[in-house]
């Protein structure tokens, strides 16, 4: 389902102090209606703690969060139109999965025919029908995790939060939950607020992604533009794998831009802005945009530098070779086990390592 | 939510007051030179001096200390060999020897002190210090075992096993396994058995004999006579002891 | 260490079996016998058969004594409930730091000499007691009032005196509810008393079983509260067992009030058995 621009929750100037440090610092962003929106930091970020403001199980210092217009502060978590899965599902481990999943309905007052037609719906849609009377402790994770999502869901919340949903389940539980996921928010129709530190799996499930550092977004965007286009360091490095060389800015004109790292040959890139010149830079490459190959090739919009093979790592769908540059710069580059095996590489193996011009980008320090 | 926890903050509050506030009442007036009391005449510590020269005071004191060293040993000895047993071994009618464990403690205090009176009354035993010890015992046993059990059911016995993997015997494999793991728990458990016999009424009461006073019988009988300000002096004192033994117990836990 | 690697298994627990059996099973045993006996002229035995001290029991007599230890023993029970729970869920929710110190708060008046915090009420309640005169000082009252030797100061001093016993079990209990459901019950539209209804109370139940037969026991066989704050008028199956067999000196009567009073505890303490795995001590 595409998602519709209206914003379903706004997050204005939110402002959360933890003792003495600032958990959240004047957040701003808006999250669309029916939007798979993920908030992704490292720990300490603010994430959760945002999380738990738009639930109301914290109220903000200052600023405001409106949900479909209706502004929420001094509003308790049981007066808000939004349903949380927690990240240890906080099942009512002395209820049934049918009493876990109707006790938002319960509490609100809604007759019991109209209940017992709703757990039904809702737990096909989670697809675990049949399990009515068991208690959470009977349950697999996978299934209590289901059940944590129904219990949400019933109510047709405005917005449901996930606090780090996948985190318990392991890898192959977690990539069919995935796909789950997607598809109940299809059908269903609701907006979704994820918080997770697995930078990857956000890139899977999301339309959004907001990058938080410090209490502070550092970038909101699609997956694509946050790995594609980051606009900070930070989320160069936090987004996707990065390939790191640290220099200065030696000379430019309108295209092409020289970049010196001490102990190596200088780079080409594209696209430095004059005031940028002789200012010292990160320069950022992503593995899939380097080539390894055993002779010297290098055209006029290629940079190529010689390197020697430190580490062979077979990840199954890609062979990663860890290669050194400038002596400290560890880098990562791919290989497809496809080809041939000879054809690969060893450790110990010189190569040269070359990527297009136009790929790296540039971050001032 | 908020809300309702500053609700119960308060409440908490009254019942921490309701807890203290006699206790402290009693404390205050320990110094109050007035004899009879609950009118403040100035401060004194003369009540508290009065108790130090209150021969049988010292008396009961010592006998206290007797009977609930001596008490807390034999619970201590022999509890650990029954803790070892009922939790690493196996033996017939093993619940029933558990309830008979437990009874001691569920039972009133008042039967299990009448019970021990008609029994040494009709042995002709002579009742004293020694009838009194026997009493303690009755109660501080089980309680022993009760820890020690608790604390052996978190040991796991696979490091036992380990030691005699290699090559230990069982015997050495307790020693110097087992037994220095549980340590901490059989001080724990001789605090508490030591301080349930120097609390101890009831038991005494009904097993004591002529010239076998103790701390709490010689605190009720002081109680009988008349409210005087050096039963709260006496009062400030114990509870002070209370502290301190609360201090001690918690400065072996965080070892 | 299992059975078959000790030679000698048994030894480690005959010496316990010996001195329990000595000193309390034959002791039990012997009143259980003895309450079949008759009382003799000057106080003592006579070994004559009877289940005259059984009937007696019947004796309207002593119903307001039944009455009132039952009486007393729930309430106490119901309002140490009452009283203890807010203070044991707050301790469970505090900060480790703030845990610690009201746990101390909490276990010293516990390991407090019982005597002593009778004492105190005693202190409070009498005739020239602090109640009496801060009222008379004040000018609430013309008269000071009875209030050491009556029911209400029993009461009282049941109450304060066992109220440690349901705190602890109670914080045990609740320390162990994960936070996590109580948002989540607030998350799904709960207010704060259905909180508390739905997951709290259900979820303590185990702590609050155990912390009821912790002061309903001593309470219902209480001696040193009665006897001291209660005197004559206010006599418990506690007061009444002494008083049979230190003062009217009969023994087999005061053995059958005894057992009477054991079936009250164990109707009670059966649960405690079983209680006690679904507590995990």
């Amino acid at each position: 389902m595409i998602s519709g621009k209206n914003p379903c929750v706004q997050i204005a100037a939110l402002t959360k102090r933890h003792g003495d440090t600032l958990a959240v610092d004047g957040l701003s962003f808006e999250v669309h209606e029916n939007e798979f929106f993920s908030i992704v930091g490292p720990s300490g970020s603010g994430k959760t703690t945002t999380l738990r403001l738009i639930a109301g199980l914290l109220q903000a210092d200052r600023g405001e969060i409106f949900v479909n217009g209706q502004a929420m502060s001094g509003l308790l978590p049981n007066q808000r139109p939004v349903n949380t899965v927690f990240q240890d599902y906080a099942l009512f481990p002395h209820m049934t999965v049918w009493n876990n999943i109707a006790f938002g309905l319960r509490m609100q007052g809604v007759a019991q025919s109209d209940m017992a037609r709703r757990v039904r719906d809702v737990l096909n849609i989670v697809q675990l029908p049949g399990k009515v009377d068991r208690l959470p402790s009977e349950l697999s994770g996978g299934e209590q995790q289901r059940v944590a999502l129904a219990r949400a869901l019933i109510n047709h919340p405005a917005v449901i939060l996930l606090d780090e949903p996948l985190g318990a389940l392991d890898q192959q539980l977690r990539q069919d939950m995935q796909r789950e996921l997607k598809a109940i928010q299809a059908q269903v129709g609701v907006t979704i607020i994820c918080v997770t530190h697995h930078q990857s799996e956000a890139l899977l499930l999301s339309d959004r992604i907001a990058v938080m550092n410090k209490g502070r977004v550092e970038q909101i965007g699609t997956p694509e533009e946050l790995y594609s286009q980051p606009q900070s360091l930070f989320v160069a490095q936090f987004v996707g794998q990065s390939n790191r060389l640290e220099g200065e800015v030696l000379a430019t004109n309108e295209s092409l831009s020289v970049f010196q790292c001490p102990g190596v040959k200088p780079i080409h890139i594209f696209g430095v802005s004059q005031e940028l010149v002789g200012v010292r830079a990160m320069m950022v490459l992503r593995p899939e945009q380097l080539t390894l190959s055993r002779e010297y090739q290098c055209d006029d919009a290629e940079n190529c530098l010689e390197t020697s093979i430190d580490q062979v790592l077979y990840l199954g769908e890609a062979i990663q070779y860890v290669i050194t540059i400038g002596s400290k710069f560890s880098w990562t580059a791919r290989g497809d086990p496809q080809h041939d095996r000879t054809s690969r590489f060893r450790p110990g193996e010189k190569a040269f390592v070359k990527w297009k011009a136009q790929y790296g980008l540039l971050f001032p320090q | 939510m908020n809300r309702s926890f500053r609700w119960l903050t308060g409440m908490s509050v009254g019942t921490l007051v309701f807890l203290y506030g006699p206790i402290l009442v009693i404390l205050i007036f320990s110094f109050n030179a007035s004899k009879i009391s609950a009118t403040w005449e100035g401060g004194t510590l003369h009540w508290y001096g009065q108790l130090a020269g209150d021969h049988s005071l010292w008396l009961a004191t010592s006998n206290s200390l007797l009977v609930g060293t001596v008490s807390t040993l034999v619970a201590l000895v022999l509890g650990l060999g029954a803790a070892v047993f009922l939790e690493r071994g196996r033996v017939l009618g093993q619940p029933l020897i558990e309830g008979i464990l437990l009874l001691p403690l569920v039972i009133p205090e008042v039967m299990l002190g009448v019970a021990l009176l008609l029994f040494f009354v009709m042995l002709d035993w002579p009742l004293g210090l020694t009838t009194v010890t026997a009493g303690h015992c009755v109660f501080n046993l089980p309680l022993v075992i009760m820890v020690l059990r608790a604390r052996l059911r978190k040991i796991d016995p696979v490091w036992e096993l380990a030691a005699r993997d290699l090559g230990a015997s069982p015997w050495q494999a307790f020693v110097h396994v087992t037994f220095p793991l549980l340590r901490p728990a059989m001080l724990g458990a001789g605090l508490m058995a030591f301080t349930l016999s120097l609390d101890d009424f009831v038991v005494t009461f009904f097993t004591t004999g002529p010239g076998a006073t103790t701390l709490p019988l010689k605190v009720f009988s002081m109680m009988r006579t008349g409210i005087t300000p050096e039963i709260n002096a006496l009062s400030a004192i114990l509870v002070t002891v209370s502290m301190l033994l609360i201090g001690i117990s918690l400065a072996f836990q965080r070892k | 260490m299992t059975v078959s690697s000790l030679r000698q298994p048994s030894l480690l627990l005959l010496p316990t079996l010996l001195v329990l059996g000595v000193f309390f099973c034959i002791p039990l045993l012997l009143m259980f016998v003895v309450s079949f006996a008759s009382r003799g002229l000057y106080g003592g035995l006579e070994w004559v058969f009877t289940v005259e001290n059984y009937q007696r029991l019947a004796d309207p007599l002593y119903w307001t004594i039944y009455g009132r230890s039952l009486f007393l023993a729930v309430t106490t029970t119901v309002v140490c409930l009452i009283i203890g729970f807010p203070l044991a869920y707050v301790m469970a929710r505090s900060s480790p730091r703030m845990q610690t110190l009201l746990l101390v708060l909490v276990m010293i008046p516990f390991w407090t000499n019982f005597l002593v915090r009778t004492y105190a009420w005693m202190f409070l309640l009498r005739t020239e007691g602090l109640f009496n005169s801060l009222f008379l000082h004040v000018g609430i009252l013309d008269a000071p009032l009875d209030l050491l030797y009556t029911n209400g100061a029993v009461f009282i001093g049941l109450v304060y005196g066992y109220l440690p016993f349901m705190i602890l079990p109670l914080y045990v209990a609740l320390e162990r509810i994960s936070p996590s459901l109580e948002e989540a019950a607030h998350d799904l539209y709960a207010g704060s008393v259905s909180v508390f209804r739905h997951v709290v109370i259900p979820l303590a139940k185990p702590g609050i079983v155990a912390g009821c037969i912790l002061v309903f026991i001593p309470s219902i066989g209480a001696f040193i509260t009665p006897h001291l704050l209660g005197g004559g008028q206010s006599m418990m199956l506690g007061t009444l067992i002494q008083h049979e067999f230190l003062v009217v000196r009969d023994w087999p009567f005061g053995s059958a009030i005894s057992f009477l009073l054991m079936l009250l505890v164990l109707v009670v303490g059966v649960p405690l058995f079983k209680g006690r795995r679904l507590w995990g001590s």
